[in-house]
């Protein structure tokens, strides 16, 4: 069983049957069978899209299925001459972006209780950092990361995603996502320093 | 692990946080969402369906792709319609020296297409009024 495009092993625009653009060809005739492929194939992608910003199961899931349904809703525009995963990612990050707006303006007691704790964390060489205290402020770190740069390092070195996978779905190179799972590490290291440098 | 390390390699997986997506191998889960998803989007495929044109009548796909045009030919038809029965309507108050006397002939019944015509008059007067009227383009009869 495969849940992310990375091991279905299709390719864009060929004349595969079971290629994205045969599938959404279907899918604009009403083909369920071909939705469900769809959906299958790119079911794990856009979660792990919409945990790029969104941090609760909860959400992620409202915000994937969203996605789907907003998709499906908007297929029959869609030119199947185009690569399908750029276009269902651009779907998935506007769905999640308007999430989060929706989540910072009516905010959770968990949300608030997990800023207050990353805004308490003592940011002093402390001898002994908590596992849990780095986590959190190493989400706090990657939440401010700028998106596209957040979102590969999230899809590559969080979700596991290979890096040319992770770029067809963000419609980059892979080498731009590489680029940016680079300067990604490198700030997230940065934002770490000063907790760590007496710890190693 | 240490911060001796390389700049730009992985940070260790202890630090990262926990992804709220669980990983392939959780099927039951992934099932789940699909079954989920799916259920969701019974309804659009269902719309999506009546709209495919393999599976709509003639009719319904012309209805669908020339909406505007459609939208048209039934204003014309509505005005050729409602010219149709304005001019039955002028044709109830018709004068009596339309009618041929050939009509008449024809009818061989002056007084029944006299009545026909709408006309309450005597039906002496009227064969008159029609011969009077046949005569002068040659003397039909």
């Amino acid at each position: 069983m495969h849940w992310s495009a990375a091991t279905s092993g299709r390719d864009e625009g060929t004349a595969d049957p079971a290629s994205d653009a045969a599938l959404a060809r279907r899918v604009q005739l009403g083909d369920r069978e071909a939705f469900e492929c769809l959906a299958r194939r790119y079911l794990r992608a856009v979660h792990a899209v919409a945990a790029s910003f969104l941090q609760e199961r909860p959400d992620v899931e409202d915000a994937a299925q969203e996605t789907f349904l907003r998709a499906l809703e908007a297929i029959r525009d869609f030119d199947t001459k185009r690569p399908f995963a750029p276009w269902l990612y651009q779907i998935a990050r506007n769905v999640s972006r308007n999430h989060l707006k929706w989540k910072r303006r009516h905010p959770t007691e968990s949300m608030v209780a997990v800023e207050e704790r990353v805004a308490a964390a003592d940011p002093s060489p402390a001898a002994g950092v908590e596992q849990s205290e780095l986590r959190e402020i190493l989400s706090a770190a990657i939440a401010e990361l700028p998106e596209r740069r957040r979102t590969a390092f999230r899809l590559v070195d969080i979700e596991g995603f290979p890096a040319t996978e992770a770029a067809r779905l963000m419609g980059l190179t892979p080498g731009a996502v590489r680029a940016h799972v680079h300067h990604a590490r490198r700030v997230l290291r940065g934002a770490l320093a000063p907790l760590l440098k007496d710890g190693g | 692990m240490t911060m001796r390390d390389h700049p730009a390699d992985p940070l260790p997986k202890e630090w990262l946080p926990e992804s709220p997506v669980p990983p392939d191998e959780d099927v039951a889960y992934w099932e789940r969402r699909l079954e989920r998803v799916m259920a969701e989007a019974e309804p659009q495929l269902r719309r999506q369906r009546r709209r495919d044109p393999s599976r709509i009548s003639w009719v319904e796909a012309l209805a669908l792709r020339w909406r505007p045009a459609a939208a048209t030919g039934l204003a014309l038809a509505a005005a050729m319609v409602l010219a149709l029965v304005g001019s039955s309507g002028r044709r109830a108050g018709v004068d009596p020296r339309a009618i041929t006397l050939s009509a008449v002939v024809g009818e061989g019944e002056p007084e029944a297409l006299w009545r026909a015509a709408g006309l309450q008059a005597d039906p002496t007067l009227a064969l008159i009024a029609l011969e009077s009227e046949a005569a002068p383009r040659g003397g039909r009869r």
